[in-house]
């Protein structure tokens, strides 16, 4: 069984800026993950055309399987000059981990990546690879659970500089902010965050340069298993129960109908819980042997623009310790799990219809491609299962 | 002891079950009736259509915030 990468990044512009001149491409597919950081020379839309032209490319060729000399080559042809400094530049840091657990990782010029294993910062073994008179730094490692790969734009090493520390603080002292963080049983995305905002700080808020940190975890399969919305042909009822039996890891419920038929099945109770009532959010409920049960397309709305925000807003964990259904599924979502089994019904709920209901909920459906686009799009595997 | 189910699944949810609970709550709380009447909540009891779909001794009513008070009565006056 393939390892989990948990990949999460973030970023701060430059003081000033609206573009940020660095950009992290992830690419995933059946054979590997891709991550490529990349840091434009400059600030602001010059930056992040380089920035993003860099990353693109390396990826979508990393993608199909071209050379790495192809790659290199393909940048220096590509990248358009700076009118100031007459050079085509933009520094990077590409990682690919292959689903036979090799990791490929590929540095130009970006700070070193930190490799951290069993507690430990780990010195790699970089190969210098020589480019048309400069240095690129190749690394073959084969990873294990649990491994840190953490790497990050120039703009973190520099934070400080000029204000809180006459120079910045050094890689060691990044590296080691990364280590104390892995001690916390951190996910990826506690990382990232918490390194961008202490470079936040350290820059007194105004940060002198774009800031970008991306960290790959490396984790177990941890499984859930999701029934959403009842079958069409109520026959079927019969083999849902079937399903949640040798489901896979925390069962959960998704739609108050479903829930109906899954007590009803297993010939339990639903007992509703109304300390988790709120206006936005219906109340969770209980059913014996199930994990957690909740109402189906509110709470999965509201489930989608919590990891939203989560993944895009750095608003911290705080935001899953709510007492309500959609706090609580977004949680198991983020932080529990990296494969989702989801048991999908089609039937239609009457009320959905209803020309009254808020157009944006008309379809579960809808809702729930959401959120398996972005579930996917944080690499985390999601199976569906009709019924 | 009456037992008063409310349905809080997505269609009422969104037809203000929240606050039929709450209404119900103070009612309950206002005349002290917190030993006679019990509130439990249900999911989807099928009557979608018709506004918050409130249960007790198998008669469904149709509830919203501006009827509560009333139907609350129909329901004590059938005990």
């Amino acid at each position: 069984m393939p390892l989990f990468m948990d990949i999460a990044s973030d970023s701060v512009n430059k003081v000033h800026e609206e573009l940020c001149g660095d950009n992290v491409e992830v690419r995933i597919n059946d054979e590997s993950v891709i991550v490529v950081l990349a840091d434009g020379m400059g600030s602001g839309v010059k930056a992040n055309i380089l920035a993003t032209l860099t990353s693109t490319i390396a990826a979508t060729m990393l993608e199909e399987k071209m050379g790495i000399m192809d790659v290199l080559e393909t940048l220096e042809a590509t990248l358009p000059k700076c009118s100031v400094r007459h050079m085509a530049y933009s520094t990077f840091t590409i990682v690919q981990v292959f689903r036979n657990r090799m990791a490929y990782i590929l540095e130009f010029d970006n700070p070193p990546l930190v490799f951290i294993r069993d507690g430990e910062i780990i010195e790699l073994e970089r190969k210098e690879i020589e480019f048309q008179g400069k240095s690129v730094y190749e690394t073959t490692k084969e990873i294990e659970k649990g491994d840190i790969m953490a790497f990050f734009s120039d703009g973190v090493i520099h934070a400080g500089i000029g204000h809180l520390l006459n120079f910045g603080w050094q890689w060691e002292e990044a590296a080691d902010y990364i280590l104390a963080r892995s001690y916390e049983n951190k996910k990826a995305k506690d990382i990232s965050m918490a390194l961008v905002d202490t470079c936040y700080n350290l820059y007194g808020e105004e940060p002198g340069d774009d800031t970008t940190v991306a960290v790959i975890k490396v984790e177990e399969r941890k499984y859930v298993t999701i029934f959403s919305g009842p079958p069409l042909d109520q026959e079927k009822d019969a083999e849902i129960k079937r399903l949640l039996e040798r489901a896979r890891g925390k069962k959960i419920v998704c739609g108050g109908t479903a829930a109906n038929i899954v007590a009803r099945e297993f010939g339990e109770e639903v007992k509703v819980d109304f300390s988790t009532m709120s206006d936005r959010v219906p109340p969770i409920a209980t059913i014996k042997g199930i994990d957690l049960v909740t109402e189906g397309v509110l709470t999965l709305q509201e489930t989608l623009r919590i990891c939203d925000d989560y993944m895009n807003n750095r608003c911290g964990r705080e935001i899953f310790q709510e007492k309500n259904g959609a706090a609580m599924l977004a949680n198991i979502l983020m932080n529990e799990c990296t494969t989702i089994d989801l048991i999908m019904g089609n039937s239609i709920n009457p009320a959905h219809q209803n020309p009254d209901f808020p157009e944006e909920l008309t379809t579960k459906w809808r809702v729930t491609q959401k959120l398996i686009d972005m579930l996917r799009s944080i690499n985390k595997e999601v199976n569906i299962i009709y019924v | 002891m009456k037992t008063i189910r409310i349905c809080v699944g997505s269609s009422c949810h969104v037809n203000g079950s929240y606050k039929v609970v709450k209404a119900l709550n103070q009612i309950i709380d206002q005349r002290e009736l917190g030993d006679e009447v019990e509130l439990v909540g249900s999911f989807c009891m099928g009557k979608c259509t018709e506004g918050v779909a409130v249960e007790c001794d198998d008669i469904i009513y149709a509830v919203s915030v501006e009827n509560v008070e009333e139907i609350f009565e129909k329901i004590l006056g059938g005990k």
